[in-house]
């Protein structure tokens, strides 16, 4: 009888410290359940589906537009004049030095519009710059709550599972369409 | 014993369920483009058609011009071009989540493993019967 108790109590001792070993097991794999080591972000739709950059881009959209249109419409009337020159039947010697001024203005409005629209590119540099601030930001900080190793773009990956719960673009663009309602161009 | 055997057996399925849960959390897996390239037989294979073609040709083998150089590149490219989907297969079978190059996972501190000759082997079966085309 007591052979069987003893066999019993063994019994109950393998178990329990199987059971032990498998509880340590899980635990120490629990966090790597819950806690990804790598989150994903795929961010190459973020033109569409950030509300700051979608204004961003509209605006500088219009101010090039805007550039160009003033360009153009002080450009016109000068070609309509060269036109004219080309056309009128004197002797290119006779219109060379009206035909160079007139070039000269053409130039210097285009050389006028290439600034504008440089300082325009550079603004807008400047918020994209602020934009990619902010993502890191916010990719850090997602990081940080889930525990995660690093961030990785997907544009670095090889492959990865579509619904994958590393993966966190929804949740980026969502704080920073709550964070970063509006991206300025400042000129 | 055979009481403790059958809960050792109960013990270790639990085990295995725990491992293939947490399994799926952030599975990595390492492929380098770079190796799968230099390591495949189909690659070697063409290079070798490329040389023969030439020497035929031109009675040099090497190195290959740029008539010869542009036609093997154009071969290459069809592997090349499945080489996306072939990691995509290698890892939806392998059930892991992402696929990366060992150099970008070395610079962000990742480790995973490293299924580049699975890669080549796909690769290497499907175009099994590529040939180069010589200019």
């Amino acid at each position: 009888m007591n052979f069987i108790m003893n066999r019993i109590s063994l019994m109950v001792l393998i178990c329990a410290l199987h059971s032990g070993v498998l509880l340590a097991q899980a635990t120490a794999a629990a966090p790597s359940a819950a806690k990804p080591l790598a989150l994903i972000v795929d961010s190459r739709d973020a033109y569409e589906r950030v509300g700051a950059l979608k204004t961003l881009f509209a605006e500088v959209d219009v101010k090039i537009r805007a550039v160009r249109g003033r360009y153009e419409s002080a450009a016109q009337p000068l070609q309509k004049s060269l036109e004219t020159l080309k056309n009128s039947g004197l002797k290119p010697e006779d219109t060379r030095k009206q035909k160079a001024q007139l070039l000269l203005k053409l130039a210097e409005l285009q050389k006028l519009a290439s600034v504008e629209q440089q300082q325009i590119g550079r603004a807008n540099e400047k918020a994209l710059a602020e934009f990619d601030q902010q993502m890191l930001a916010i990719a850090l900080e997602l990081q940080t709550e889930r525990g995660a190793k690093a961030v990785l773009q997907a544009q670095d990956l090889l492959y990865y599972r579509a619904d994958c719960p590393c993966n966190v673009t929804e949740e980026i663009y969502k704080r920073i369409n709550a964070r970063l309602p509006k991206l300025a161009l400042k000129l | 014993m055979s009481i403790a055997k059958l809960l050792n057996a109960i013990a270790l399925s639990f085990a295995l369920v725990l491992s293939a849960n947490t399994a799926q959390a952030s599975v990595i897996i390492l492929v380098d483009s770079g190796k799968a390239e230099a390591q495949s037989v189909v690659f070697a294979r063409l290079k070798t058609e490329a040389a023969a073609a030439q020497l035929k040709k031109t009675g040099k083998a090497a190195p290959l011009n740029a008539q010869y150089q542009e036609a093997l590149e154009g071969s290459l490219s069809e592997w090349r071009s499945a080489l996306p989907d072939a990691v995509a297969q290698v890892a939806i079978a392998n059930k892991a989540d992402v696929a990366i190059e060992p150099s970008t996972a070395k610079l962000k501190g990742l480790q995973g493993t490293d299924l580049t000759a699975l890669v080549i082997k796909a690769l290497d079966v499907q175009f099994a019967k590529l040939k180069f085309v010589s200019p």
